[in-house]
């Protein structure tokens, strides 16, 4: 199923085409993309989904310049960032990408405040502080921000690496199981937030996910299996997705 | 248990041996110094046993009265009538006698060739000995040509004349003081037994006469070397010979109490190559006792969950203690081999350079004892067990639940008992310090060295307090020109403060004992200086050396000079008039009273100089107020040749020289001395005169003394300062060495750091931190450690620096204290540069981490 078509291609955010990674040699070897060709639209919500070792976090990384692809090329935009530099690289993840991973997401030493705003930091410039503030109002944190990670609940944690995601006025979000170390309640502020952020903000998010009642909230959700796109829902509810993953899992 | 305790070291060997290698180098000093000093001894004592074994008794003159105070000298005799030899002769048992006479430290010879330069090195002391007939007597054996016959004939050692490509006819002028030289003929090349030579020593061989004459003993002996007829035994003949010799006191000795005699002469001497050794090692082990502490609290404080783990399947606290004790013997004992191995290797070299200087000992094999292997093995392992007790009884302490927390919970010390605790520990060792240097009790020395540990171990203790404001401080540099990078360095040196601090510690122990000695040698340096300005600022010239007393008169008439002086000393036994003997007027310069205050600023004085002439003698202020004398009060002095009953004559203010000198008349030294020469000769030219072109007509006049030594007056100055830093440097040569073991230190917990943060690091690197910021991170965090650790040391060595230095005022020793501040900013700056190499590796593999992999560890 060929998922890149001319009309979405002008407002796509991240692609891959013909993605392949392989790890490992010989009887070894694994494909964890086998040739993967999809592009994510720009201000969606799009999620992945797939069991265990379908591919779909090696999949996220790929598209997030954190690893690296044995064949094929991802784009970020327009940009072919498969053949960037690992400096290049680093500038792309800190200029123009957010993350959110599964825990411990933030640097114990630094305040909330401060990992907000560690990747303008990092460049050496000053945060847009008006959009800051906005993001903090949002995810609700405004009277966290001088407190250290250890002081905070691992809902807080998480708010505060969604909000240092957000930033930096990313081009895409990524999110690798953002909710899977969370309790509902925290799940569901989390999600609510992501969730604003791409409809109040325009932002983009790709998130990786394993829970069908995360994954329900995105515009459109992505099926991996075995290395490969194997489907695609663009009116996911919890049900019918559980009921998907329960056939692909079968 | 004791499989799990050899998996858990072999899983962290590198960081073990890294740990061992302060152990390592500390017992390689250890043992090293016990190696080399038992070789010296037993070969010595082999070569010496077997050179004399047809010696069967020695008679000596008596120990010259009052000349032995310090056990650590040697001791003194006086010379035995020829008469004796006599006697000895005609006693029943004795088969054969003779008398010998050998030059000692207090009647130096120097030997040199006919061009000029000085025979067997510039280094090497210069021995005068008789010759003797019977080889029973003598280690010396003619090599080539023969022995001297004639008073003008000469035979040198087959090393130092080798050196000197000298061949028999050669001309040797001798320089004998107070004689002046006179040239012999060399007509025999000796072998010292199986070896060219006595250890490091130049050796000349005399007629008898010949030697009784240069040596001012006519018709008398040193030692009488005494072989028995067969069936009488050395104890019957030593009963024999004292019998016969009841009456002149004289000392009488079997060949082996002889030997045993020399042999622990030897061992006086070896005290001090073994001290200096054993001092380094156990610098070195200190450090090592800090590091080992360090490493073994940050590993165990990393291995929480795997120890609570233990406790939660039933391991008893003691036993997960044991468990930790187990390695810390394991570590202590293979480092400690390696130790004893480095140790030998040690000994190797440092006979190698022995040779390379011409020092070569007699061949023979290396003397490793068992008591050396077994002392270095156990201080090892001690020390090693000692510093990981704290950190393994910590151990007992963790609960099982820790194994199912996210992170380790360490319970530091709460910060207000660690400041009461370590502040009593500081000062308990800062008073033992003061009671060692100010006050009169037993093993002061010992106190005061254990008092600066224990106050040490109080620094230690209070350290981590240290820690954050000093970050802070410290880390404002970082923070505002290497931005973010640079903030997480100054966050991550205050993190875990006892963890910085005590990765500092080694560094801060080897910087406090170099900026302590910096410090003295600092203030030593200025004493001299001041002391030469204020006493000698208007001396022009110094002419050192051996100088026979004619040297003066002739450096008189040189011209262009206006005055000249020599000057002398001798060590008499003084008693006053109550029959106490002062302990501080053991030193007496002999000077030229007329002219000494041309030379000399005495300050205030009391009475006339001119009345020295008449058996008088001047004291300094201090010693006058000391013993309740003043001018008019007699006292006694024994010198070598006489005995006399001395009048205080003057009272002076300053010191001369800046010695605790008293003074008497240069005539009355003549009298007195036994070989009377002149240790240095100062003199001052006239107005005008250029003092390069002085030197240089002073030089001209005095060619025929090759050995005397003529400077003017900033060379002279130069040369003192220059003769300290050379002992200084070479202490910082050995020092470096405990700041590359503190070093390794800091690359070892910079590395378990970087290890521990290995998810923060990959997260660092998602969110875009460069490889450069990565690296910039840890060389600045390994910047601050540094700085803080050398920053401590020195304010401590200032502080131990200026305690020192007063106490070394309050006896007079020094007068200036200098604190040296280029210097220490010099120290301070090397090791601002040493925590940017401690910090290459560790900043290269976290930089090099896998980002990926790195976010997926947890």
């Amino acid at each position: 199923m060929n998922l890149v078509t001319p009309a979405t291609l002008s407002s796509t955010a991240a692609s891959a085409r013909g993605a392949i990674k392989i790890y490992g040699e010989g009887d070894t070897e694994v494909r964890a993309l086998d040739g993967v060709d999809v592009a994510f639209q720009r201000g969606q919500f799009s999620a992945i989904m797939g069991p265990s070792g379908s591919g779909k976090s090696t999949l996220l990384h790929c598209l997030a310049g954190l690893d690296q692809l044995t064949g094929g090329a991802v784009f970020l935009g327009d940009r072919n960032i498969s053949a960037l530099s690992e400096t290049e690289l680093t500038k792309v993840r800190r200029d123009q990408l957010g993350f959110v991973f599964q825990a411990y997401n933030l640097i114990p030493t630094l305040t909330a405040y401060e990992n907000i705003v560690l990747p303008t930091a990092l460049a050496g410039r000053e945060p847009d502080h008006p959009w800051v503030d906005r993001v903090i109002d949002v995810v609700g944190l405004a009277n966290r921000l001088t407190h250290r990670p250890s002081e905070l609940s691992g809902g807080q944690q998480q708010r505060v690496a969604v909000a240092r995601a957000l930033a930096n006025h990313p081009e895409v979000v990524f999110a690798d199981e953002p909710t899977g170390n969370l309790d509902t309640k925290s799940r569901g502020e989390i999600l609510r937030f992501m969730r604003l952020a791409v409809d109040e903000f325009d932002q983009t998010i790709v998130m990786v996910t394993h829970d069908p009642v995360a994954a329900a909230v995105a515009d459109r959700v992505v099926f991996v299996s075995d290395g490969r796109i194997i489907d695609e829902e663009l009116a996911p509810t919890a049900e019918n997705l559980s009921s998907r993953m329960t056939r692909i899992e079968g | 248990m004791f499989k799990l305790l050899i998996r858990g070291i072999r899983a962290h060997i590198v960081r073990f041996l890294l740990t061992g290698l302060a152990i390592i180098l500390g017992i390689t000093f250890l043992v090293g110094s016990f190696v080399i000093t038992d070789t010296i001894r037993v070969s010595f004592d082999d070569l010496f046993t077997q050179l004399t074994k047809g010696t069967d008794a020695v008679v000596q003159g008596p120990l010259t009265a009052g000349s032995v105070s310090n056990p650590d000298e040697q001791e003194k005799r006086d010379p035995i009538p020829a008469s004796i030899l006599a006697v000895v002769r005609q006693l029943p048992g004795v088969a054969d006698a003779e008398g010998n006479i050998q030059t000692n430290s207090e009647q130096p010879i120097a030997l040199i060739s006919a061009d000029g330069k000085p025979i067997g090195g510039k280094t090497a002391p210069q021995f005068g000995y008789g010759w003797l007939r019977n080889p029973d007597f003598s280690p010396w054996r003619i090599a080539i040509g023969r022995a001297p016959t004639a008073d003008n004939e000469i035979v040198i050692d087959a090393q130092s004349a080798r050196d000197g490509k000298l061949n028999l006819g050669a001309q040797v002028l001798v320089n004998a003081p107070p004689d002046n030289a006179r040239r012999y003929n060399l007509v025999g090349i000796a072998r010292f037994g199986r070896v060219d030579r006595p250890i490091g020593a130049t050796g000349a061989l005399f007629t008898m006469s010949e030697i009784q004459r240069i040596t001012r003993l006519p018709a008398q002996f040193r030692e009488i070397y005494v072989h028995a007829k067969s069936g009488v035994s050395s104890n019957a003949i030593r009963a024999q010979i004292a019998g016969a010799l009841r009456v002149s006191n004289a000392n009488v000795l079997t060949g082996n109490q002889y030997r045993q005699q020399q042999q622990n002469q030897i061992r006086k001497v070896l005290k001090f190559v073994y001290i200096g050794l054993f001092v380094f090692g156990g610098i070195g082990l200190l450090v090592g006792g800090f590091i080992i502490f360090n490493t073994f609290t940050v590993i165990l404080a990393q291995r929480t969950r795997e120890l609570a783990l233990l406790r939660a399947i039933g391991a008893a606290p003691v036993q997960v203690v044991l468990s930790v004790l187990g390695e810390a013997v394991v570590v202590g004992l293979l480092a400690s081999a390696l130790g004893v191995l480095g140790g030998i290797g040690l000994a190797i070299s440092l006979r190698a350079v022995l040779d390379a200087l011409d020092l070569a000992l007699p061949a023979g094999d290396l003397v490793v004892q068992l008591r050396t292997v077994g002392f270095g093995m156990a201080v090892g392992t001690i020390v090693t067990m000692i510093a990981a007790l704290v950190p393994a009884l910590r151990t007992a302490r963790i609960r099982p639940i820790a194994a199912l927390r996210e992170s380790a919970v360490e319970q530091p010390l709460p910060r207000r008992s660690r400041g009461l605790i370590g502040g009593f520990v500081m000062s308990a060792g800062i008073a033992a310090v003061f009671v060692g240097l100010f006050t009169k009790v037993d093993n002061s020395v010992l106190l005061a060295a254990a008092g600066a540990v224990v106050a040490f171990t109080g620094v230690f203790i209070i350290s981590p307090l240290l820690v954050p404001p000093a970050a802070r401080i410290l880390g404002f540099v970082p923070s505002r020109t290497r931005g973010m990078a640079g903030r997480l360095a100054r966050d991550n040196a205050y993190r875990n403060p006892r963890r910085s601090a005590w990765t500092a510690i080694a560094l801060t122990l080897g910087v406090a004992i170099v900026g302590l000695v910096t410090i003295v040698t600092a203030s030593f340096k200025q004493t001299i200086a001041a002391a030469l300005d204020n006493q000698l600022g208007t001396t022009d010239y110094f002419i050192a050396g051996t100088l026979s007393p004619d040297i003066t008169a002739r450096v008189s008439h040189v011209p262009g000079v206006k005055a000249a002086m020599g000057i002398s000393f001798v060590e008499p036994t003084i008693q006053l008039a109550d029959n106490t003997r002062p302990n501080d007027a053991r030193l007496v310069l002999a000077i030229d009273p007329k002219q000494l205050q041309t030379f000399v600023n005495l300050g205030a004085i009391d009475g006339d100089l001119a009345n020295l002439a008449n058996n008088g003698i001047a004291v300094p202020r201090s010693f006058a107020n000391r013993h309740h004398v003043h001018v008019g009060s007699q006292l006694y002095a024994r010198f070598p040749k006489a005995q006399l009953q001395l009048t205080i004559a003057v009272i002076f203010e300053k010191r001369v020289f800046d010695r605790p000198a008293l003074l008497i008349d240069h005539a009355l030294y003549n009298r007195v001395a036994a070989l009377p020469f002149d240790i240095f000769s100062v003199a001052i030219a006239e107005p005008g005169v250029d003092t390069a072109k002085g030197t240089e007509a002073i030089k001209k006049e005095l060619h025929d003394y090759p050995t005397a030594v003529v400077k003017d007056f900033a060379q002279f100055k130069a040369d003192q300062e220059k003769q300290i830093d050379q002992a200084l440097f070479l202490f910082y040569g050995l020092l470096l060495l405990a700041i590359v073991i503190a070093l390794i230190g800091i690359v070892n917990t910079l590395a378990l750091s970087v290890h521990e943060r290995t998810h923060e690091i990959g997260l660092l690197r998602a969110v875009g931190t460069s490889r450069k910021q990565i690296r910039t991170t840890i060389r600045w965090e390994s910047v601050i450690i540094s700085v803080f650790g050398t920053l401590l040391g020195l304010a401590i060595g200032i502080v131990f620096g200026a305690i020192f230095v007063m106490s070394l005022r309050t006896q007079n020793l020094v007068t200036k204290l200098d604190f040296a501040l280029p210097r220490l900013a010099v120290i301070a700056v090397i090791a601002g540069l040493a925590g940017v190499i401690a910090a290459v590796l560790p900043a290269r593999r976290a930089a090099n981490l896998n980002v990926l992999d790195a976010i997926r560890t947890e």
